[in-house]
């Protein structure tokens, strides 16, 4: 076999919008992993980890980045344009976590004005912060994103997968890097489940005592496996709690709490509207548990003026 | 769709919101009982947008918020009465969804009576003349729903990188 010219170290920029910083801890949880890593590619800008300024940024060439990776949500004027240079400069586009992708957690502020959010954070005399948008959003909303990396956090396989292909010249867009079935596809307690199971009241993980072998749902405990793409080697379940839905909705589903009321009203015990409603009250407040990471990207995004649940 | 919400009649007198619904009907049921108001020649609002589904418990979630993030002002369930579903349950599984619906609902700013679920009978001309018009009549005390744009995903709205970013 002849030998192949050597590639050229892919140029990679990585940066944070409105973050808790998980996501960049999700490249450090690559481990001793990340040191090879980074001998592959050339680095051009991540302000977390280097001096990244953005007078530098702006001097790269349109495209001159091959790929960059953007986590956090997108709540800012600030954010706007941070996202909108870094997609002209790069070639490649990867949304890095549920911020990223779907709006994430910060995205439950949509249920307050963005007066309210302000209010209740700092009050009367808060610091000065580059202009809020009205709500927040995914970075899809605002640039086009060619690859996406799931979960809050990430990995560090679905990680190191990105940064792999990368490296090898292989990152596809339009590529979601996890599972295109349902989490419990691939849980390990999917084969507990059954079909003809049905919930008289919503029970909260700390009201039960947990099987750590049987499916949440046989527990009467909301878990979103049956809506959320797996990928995540069902780390939440094997650790003895329920789905959140952090990957995302499986590839049928476009609305996770759309598709959330779908399963779970299915598995409703009760034939009068009493008793659904009693069924229903162990089920504290549905909205933030089934948009929990996706609210931005849900379909009717809500009208943003309550005063939240 | 039409965007119903702030649409206004102008005639003589104070302008009316004409709201939009969006009402899912059941094939055996609720159709036959809109044909026998028509036959009837019984009064129907106009703001009716109605969706023919084979059965109530066709309804995904997902299109209600669909219906909704589209401007409907209030979206309608009509399905047979309990124990008389062509497919056995179908309308009870309509209701446990509606029940659950409106709990996600609420926090997002959407009023219960927003979204109703009722049963209209094949024949039952007069009551389908009743619920739509009890439902218009609701909206418009309650105004239009207005909701902010929901999310577009969309793959090209870069804004112009070019503006100076200060920092
Ligand atoms: S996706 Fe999760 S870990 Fe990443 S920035 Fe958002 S909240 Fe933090
Ligand atoms: S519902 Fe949750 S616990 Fe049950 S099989 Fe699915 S992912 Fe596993």
């Amino acid at each position: 076999m002849k030998s192949r010219p050597a590639r050229r170290r892919p140029k990679l920029g990585m940066t944070w919008l409105s973050s808790c910083g998980g996501c960049e801890e999700s490249i450090l949880d690559l481990g001793p992993d990340l040191a090879g890593i980074l001998g592959q590619v050339d680095l051009v800008y991540w302000p977390i980890g280097m001096d990244g300024r953005m007078e530098d940024l702006c001097k790269v060439p349109d495209g001159g980045l091959d790929a960059v990776l953007i986590n956090g949500s997108v709540r800012t004027e600030e954010h706007v344009e941070t996202a909108g240079l870094l997609r002209q400069k790069a070639r490649i586009v990867v949304a890095h976590g549920s911020c990223a992708h779907l709006g994430g957690v910060y995205g439950l502020a949509n249920l307050f004005s963005r007066e309210a959010v302000l209010e209740r954070s700092y009050g009367e005399d808060g610091p000065r912060l580059p202009r809020l948008l009205d709500r927040v959003k995914a970075l899809g909303d605002v640039v086009k994103v060619d690859v996406v990396i799931p979960g809050c956090p990430p990995t560090p396989d679905r990680v190191r997968e990105a940064l792999d292909s990368l490296i090898r010249g292989t990152l596809a867009r339009g590529a979601v890097l996890a599972d295109d079935r349902a989490l419990c596809r691939t849980c390990p307690r999917g084969e507990t489940r059954r079909p003809d199971t049905r919930i008289r009241r919503f029970r909260r993980v700390h009201e039960a005592t947990l099987d750590p072998d049987l499916c949440f749902l046989e527990q009467g405990i909301v878990c979103l496996g049956p809506v959320t793409r797996g990928g995540c080697e069902a780390r939440c379940v094997r650790g003895n709690l329920p789905c959140r839905g952090c990957f995302g909705p499986v590839g049928e589903v476009k609305d996770q709490g759309g598709g959330g009321v779908g399963f779970l009203a299915a598995l409703l015990e009760g034939a009068s509207e009493e008793e659904l409603e009693q069924a229903l009250d162990g089920l504290a407040d549905p909205t933030g548990l089934l948009y929990r990471y996706s609210l931005p990207s849900s379909l009717f995004g809500g009208r943003n003026e309550g005063e939240g649940p | 769709m039409e965007r119903g919400s702030g649409a206004t009649q102008s005639g003589e007198g104070p302008a009316v919101f004409e709201p939009v619904i969006v009402a899912f009907l059941c094939n055996w049921c609720a159709c036959e009982g809109a044909d026998a108001a028509g036959r009837a020649r019984l009064e129907l609002p106009a703001n009716v947008r109605p969706v023919r589904l084979l059965c109530s418990g066709r309804v995904d979630p997902q299109h209600v918020l669909e219906a909704f993030a589209c401007g409907a002002d209030g979206v309608l369930i009509l399905g047979c009465r309990p124990g008389e579903c062509r497919y056995r349950e179908g309308n009870l599984h309509a209701m446990k969804r509606v029940a659950l619906l409106r709990r996600l609902l609420g926090p997002l700013g959407v009023e219960t009576e927003r979204l109703d679920l009722e049963w209209v009978a094949a024949g039952e001309g007069k009551r389908y003349a009743e619920v739509v018009t009890g439902m218009v009549e609701s909206l418009r005390a309650l105004g239009p729903l207005k909701p902010q744009s929901a999310s577009t995903h969309t793959t090209a709205k870069a804004p112009d990188a070019r503006t100076k970013v200060e920092l």
